[in-house]
């Protein structure tokens, strides 16, 4: 199973090349280190090199598999190569023992050696113990210590050996090895199946022929993409596609239909999310321009992101990305993950849905607005009359205030389209500086049936921050109270900036006036809090 | 216990039928699946036929001695690990080498709960779960296969158990517990494809009354009408519940059905649509949302750490009310 020369390892030609030259030069460490993520090769290249190093024939740059040290070591009865597991055996009395044991010489071979895997668990003291033998070992003691983890080692231990770094596989290169192995045990697979195995080991030669040899016993013959999934879990990508569809045009009842169906043919859901974070990372890499060559890295994906590309804002992808990630995390701990997918799945749909139409329709609506706002301008005056300084004052506390605020925009919701508006602005104003610089910004607003689009110029922080959901939530909350009824806000951004409009609207609401307006009610509410006399300091 | 037993699986049948046929089976395997999802039950009747000496056609005989001595529960070579408390410790997996290296014959060891082992542990099973000496076995169960390292992952067989269909647990309830099609509907619904799961809500005559029970108490916090004093007793009363997680569970669910009736309206994806019915003018889809994760976040104090439960339900109890409210806060 595990390949017999350097020749056969796979992806790791900076480490097998470096050996086999020094090997033939017979210039030795006398210790090594090899570090790597799981399935790179570690333990095997350690096996190989403890065979070369005891073979008849060295110096050569591969054992020569013939003699009978390569033999013996490769059927493990040689007892010049001690495999130990320094997880099970991590304390100090183990390395004690080891130490005693390496003063004694080998026996048939020229090498004892001792591949120590797993050695990021030895502890704190069985470091410290095995320092002083590691650095100046007896003669024809070799060492190799193999860890997944090197920044667990002291550096002490590090610097003691020759470190070699194993790097992750390239699904190129756990492909064409998936397919040299199913050829040797002449087992047909689909092409595509083979892709998707290589993209799935993530980088593991061990994953990936696990994977493979789990899908061949499956009972036909040919083995299938459609067995990679069911051995897996991960979702077709059609229906991945069908469910990027359903986000795309905000079809929450296909959507969640999808995921029902996704969840009970037992997907695995975190495949699923992972799968979605590529695809749109993907696209929004897709939307750099410059020389990235990523199309051959899209495995399977191509179609879809060709369909995709430029359907999604770009700073919603980011978004969207960001949901993706919080959502593996609450899922990685959920009790009941996939009622959390399709709540998330809610949130992707409403966070997508607050992206505009296409900027030709925004521009000539928000003109459109504008014309109405000049027309409107005598409405405006009375508007500010019906909330003069008088009526401020009368509504004493604030609840009361509330109350009487939907009378007097219900009737202006139609005619006076802008009434509501300033009320709302004021209202904001009066509770939250913050939300109401961001509205301000709005170049314009158009209320509809059960939702409020606010028009802002594209690129516009303040649309993005509008909709954050404090902010949103607040406004909100607001206009469900000015309007008595559920207004969603949604933002859409103008093309160009609409003339006459560079500067904000600040003028429109004359500081002095509201700051007066503002002082009596603070100065009501402090004389009820705290019962007491007003008088006046000279 | 054998295959024929167990309900669904396809796949997973096939799959072991076919290699206990041939003489492949693994020397390591992951069955993953939710709690309830019948990974033991698989589990266990794989290492039956794996220690029986002379199955027939990947079914146990039923008539050897190592049969009837793994149908009294006292197979010597059957190695049964589950998690100490909270963790599955280096100590217990040692036990594994010291047991089973040297010896004849298959030996299996099924290890429970798997996510719950110690780093440590997790890095000495490593060795032996790579190359085993032949004849030992590893069955590994896990609900959550994200939680356990890459490094055991990657040298099992993994198996992911399905989920069975509505249709499937229907037939099953009905078989087994001989319910009536309106009840099997219900608990189909709730048991997430889950056949452990099912059963056990079969079994518990009062999981209608506690499905209101949960609608009626999220109902009352969004109509608001309740004082804090009314909800810190409520709180107090829920706190001494056994089943607690699950009946915040079934909060969760109402939740879900609302959001999901009010945004849809679409009753096929509903648990219960009737009680969904009633969210209708009650909350908006956010607050929902909103109460959804605060019930999460709440579940999972409860679940993972050592956190006061009467403090952290009072706690939630409170924000759900609030924002229902929607209380600026």
């Amino acid at each position: 199973m595990r390949p017999l020369t350097f020749a056969q390892i796979t992806g790791q030609d900076h480490v097998t090349r470096t050996l086999s030259h020094a090997l033939s030069r017979g210039q030795l460490a006398h210790a090594y280190l090899f570090c790597g993520p799981r399935g790179t090769g570690k333990t095997t290249t350690a096996k190989i090199l403890a065979r070369a190093v005891n073979c008849d024939r060295y110096p050569v740059p591969e054992p020569c598999g013939e003699c009978s040290p390569c033999r013996n070591i490769a059927a493990g009865v040689s007892i010049d190569v001690v495999e130990m597991d320094a997880a099970s055996n991590r304390g100090i009395d183990e390395i004690r023992e080891l130490r005693e044991r390496t003063r004694y010489a080998s026996g048939e071979s020229r090498y004892k050696v001792y591949i120590i895997d797993e050695a990021h668990m030895l502890t704190n003291e069985a470091c410290n113990a095995f320092l002083k033998t590691l650095e100046e070992p007896p003669p024809g003691v070799l060492f190799i210590l193999a860890t997944t983890d090197p920044s667990r080692l002291p550096s002490t231990i590090v610097s003691r050996c020759q470190r070699f770094d194993f790097h992750l596989l390239t699904v190129e290169q756990i492909g064409e090895k998936l397919r040299q192995v199913a050829g040797d045990e002449g087992w047909p697979i689909e092409e595509e199946a083979l892709r998707l195995m290589a993209r799935l080991a993530e980088g593991s030669l061990r994953d990936a022929l696990g994977l493979l040899e789990q899908c061949s016993s499956y009972g036909e013959e040919l083995i299938s993409a459609e067995h990679v999934r069911s051995v897996t879990g991960v979702t077709r990508v059609e229906t991945i596609g069908a469910l990027i569809e359903a986000l795309a045009s905000g079809d929450l009842e296909a959507g969640l239909q999808t995921l029902q169906e996704i969840i009970y043919s037992g997907r695995d859901l975190t495949l699923l999310l992972r799968d979605l974070t590529f695809f749109f990372s993907r696209l929004l890499l897709g939307g750099i321009p410059g020389k990235l060559q990523l199309e051959e890295s899209y495995y399977g994906f191509e179609t879809l992101l060709k369909q995709y590309r430029g359907r999604f804002h770009r700073t919603l992808l980011f978004d969207l990305i960001e949901l993706l990630h919080q959502l593996a995390g609450e899922m990685r701990y959920a009790h009941y993950p996939q009622f959390v997918l399709e709540v998330g799945f809610i949130r992707m749909v409403r966070l997508l849905h607050q992206e505009g139409q296409p900027a030709g329709a925004v521009v000539s609506k928000s003109r459109a607005g504008q014309a109405e706002e000049g027309s409107t301008a005598v409405e405006r005056s009375t508007a500010r009359t019906a909330v003069s300084p008088q009526a401020e004052r009368t509504a004493a506390a604030p609840v009361v205030k509330k109350a009487t605020a939907p009378e007097a925009s219900s009737s202006a919701d139609t005619a006076e389209d802008t009434t509501w508006w300033k009320q709302l602005l004021r209202e904001v104003r009066a509770q939250n500086k913050a939300t109401y610089r961001h509205l301000n910004a709005a170049l314009g607003h158009n209320l509809e049936e059960n939702r409020l689009v606010l028009t802002y110029c594209s690129g516009d922080f303040a649309g993005e921050r509008i909709l954050e959901n404090d902010h949103r939530r607040f406004l909100e909350e607001s206009c469900r109270k000015l309007l008595a009824r559920q207004v969603q806000i949604k933002v859409q951004y103008a093309d160009q900036m609409p003339e006459g409009k560079a500067f904000k609207k600040e003028e429109d609401f004359p500081k002095r006036e509201l700051q007066k307006e503002e002082a009596p009610y603070r100065f009501e509410e402090a004389v009820k809090l705290f019962p007491g006399e007003v008088f006046e300091v000279q | 216990m054998s295959f024929q037993a167990l309900s669904g699986q396809a796949g997973l049948r096939r799959a072991l039928t076919g290699k206990l046929a041939a003489g492949t089976v693994s020397h390591a395997l992951l069955f993953c699946g939710p709690p309830g999802s019948g990974k033991k039950s698989w589990g266990l009747a794989l290492a039956r036929v794996l220690l029986c000496s002379g199955p027939e056609k990947a079914e146990p005989c039923g008539r050897c001695r190592s049969c009837r001595q793994f149908q009294s529960g006292q197979h010597p070579a059957l190695f049964h690990l589950q998690p100490q408390g909270h963790r599955l410790g280096i100590d217990q997996i040692r036990r594994i080498r010291s047991k089973f290296y040297l010896g004849d014959g298959n030996r299996v060891c099924l290890i429970e709960e798997a996510e719950q082992m110690t780093p440590e542990a997790c890095a000495s099973l490593l060795k032996i779960l790579e190359e085993p000496p032949s004849g030992l076995y590893f069955i590994l169960l896990t609900g959550r296969p994200q939680r356990l390292p890459g490094t055991i992952v990657s040298r099992c067989q993994r198996f992911t158990l399905q989920p069975l269909s509505n249709a499937e647990i229907m037939e099953l309830l009905s078989r087994q517990k001989g319910l009536s099609p309106g009840k099997a509907l219900l608990v189909s619904r709730l048991s997430k494809g889950l056949p452990g799961l099912a059963l056990r809500l079969s079994e518990d005559s009062s999981f209608e009354e506690q499905l209101t029970e949960a609608a009626e108490i999220v109902f009352n916090l969004a109509g608001g009408a309740q004082s804090s004093r009314e909800i810190l007793s409520l709180a107090e009363e829920l706190v001494d519940r056994e089943d607690l997680l699950f009946f915040l569970e079934l909060i969760y669910l109402a939740c879900r059905d609302g959001l999901l009736y009010l945004l849809c309206g679409n009753e096929s994806l509903l648990i219960d649509p009737v009680q969904a019915r009633r969210w209708e003018g009650v909350a908006s889809p956010f607050e929902l949302e909103e109460a959804m994760a605060l019930l999460q976040k709440a579940v999972q104090e409860l679940s993972t750490t050592n956190v006061n439960r009467r403090l952290t339900l009072e706690g939630t109890l409170l924000q759900l009310q609030r924002r229902f409210a929607l209380c600026p806060r």
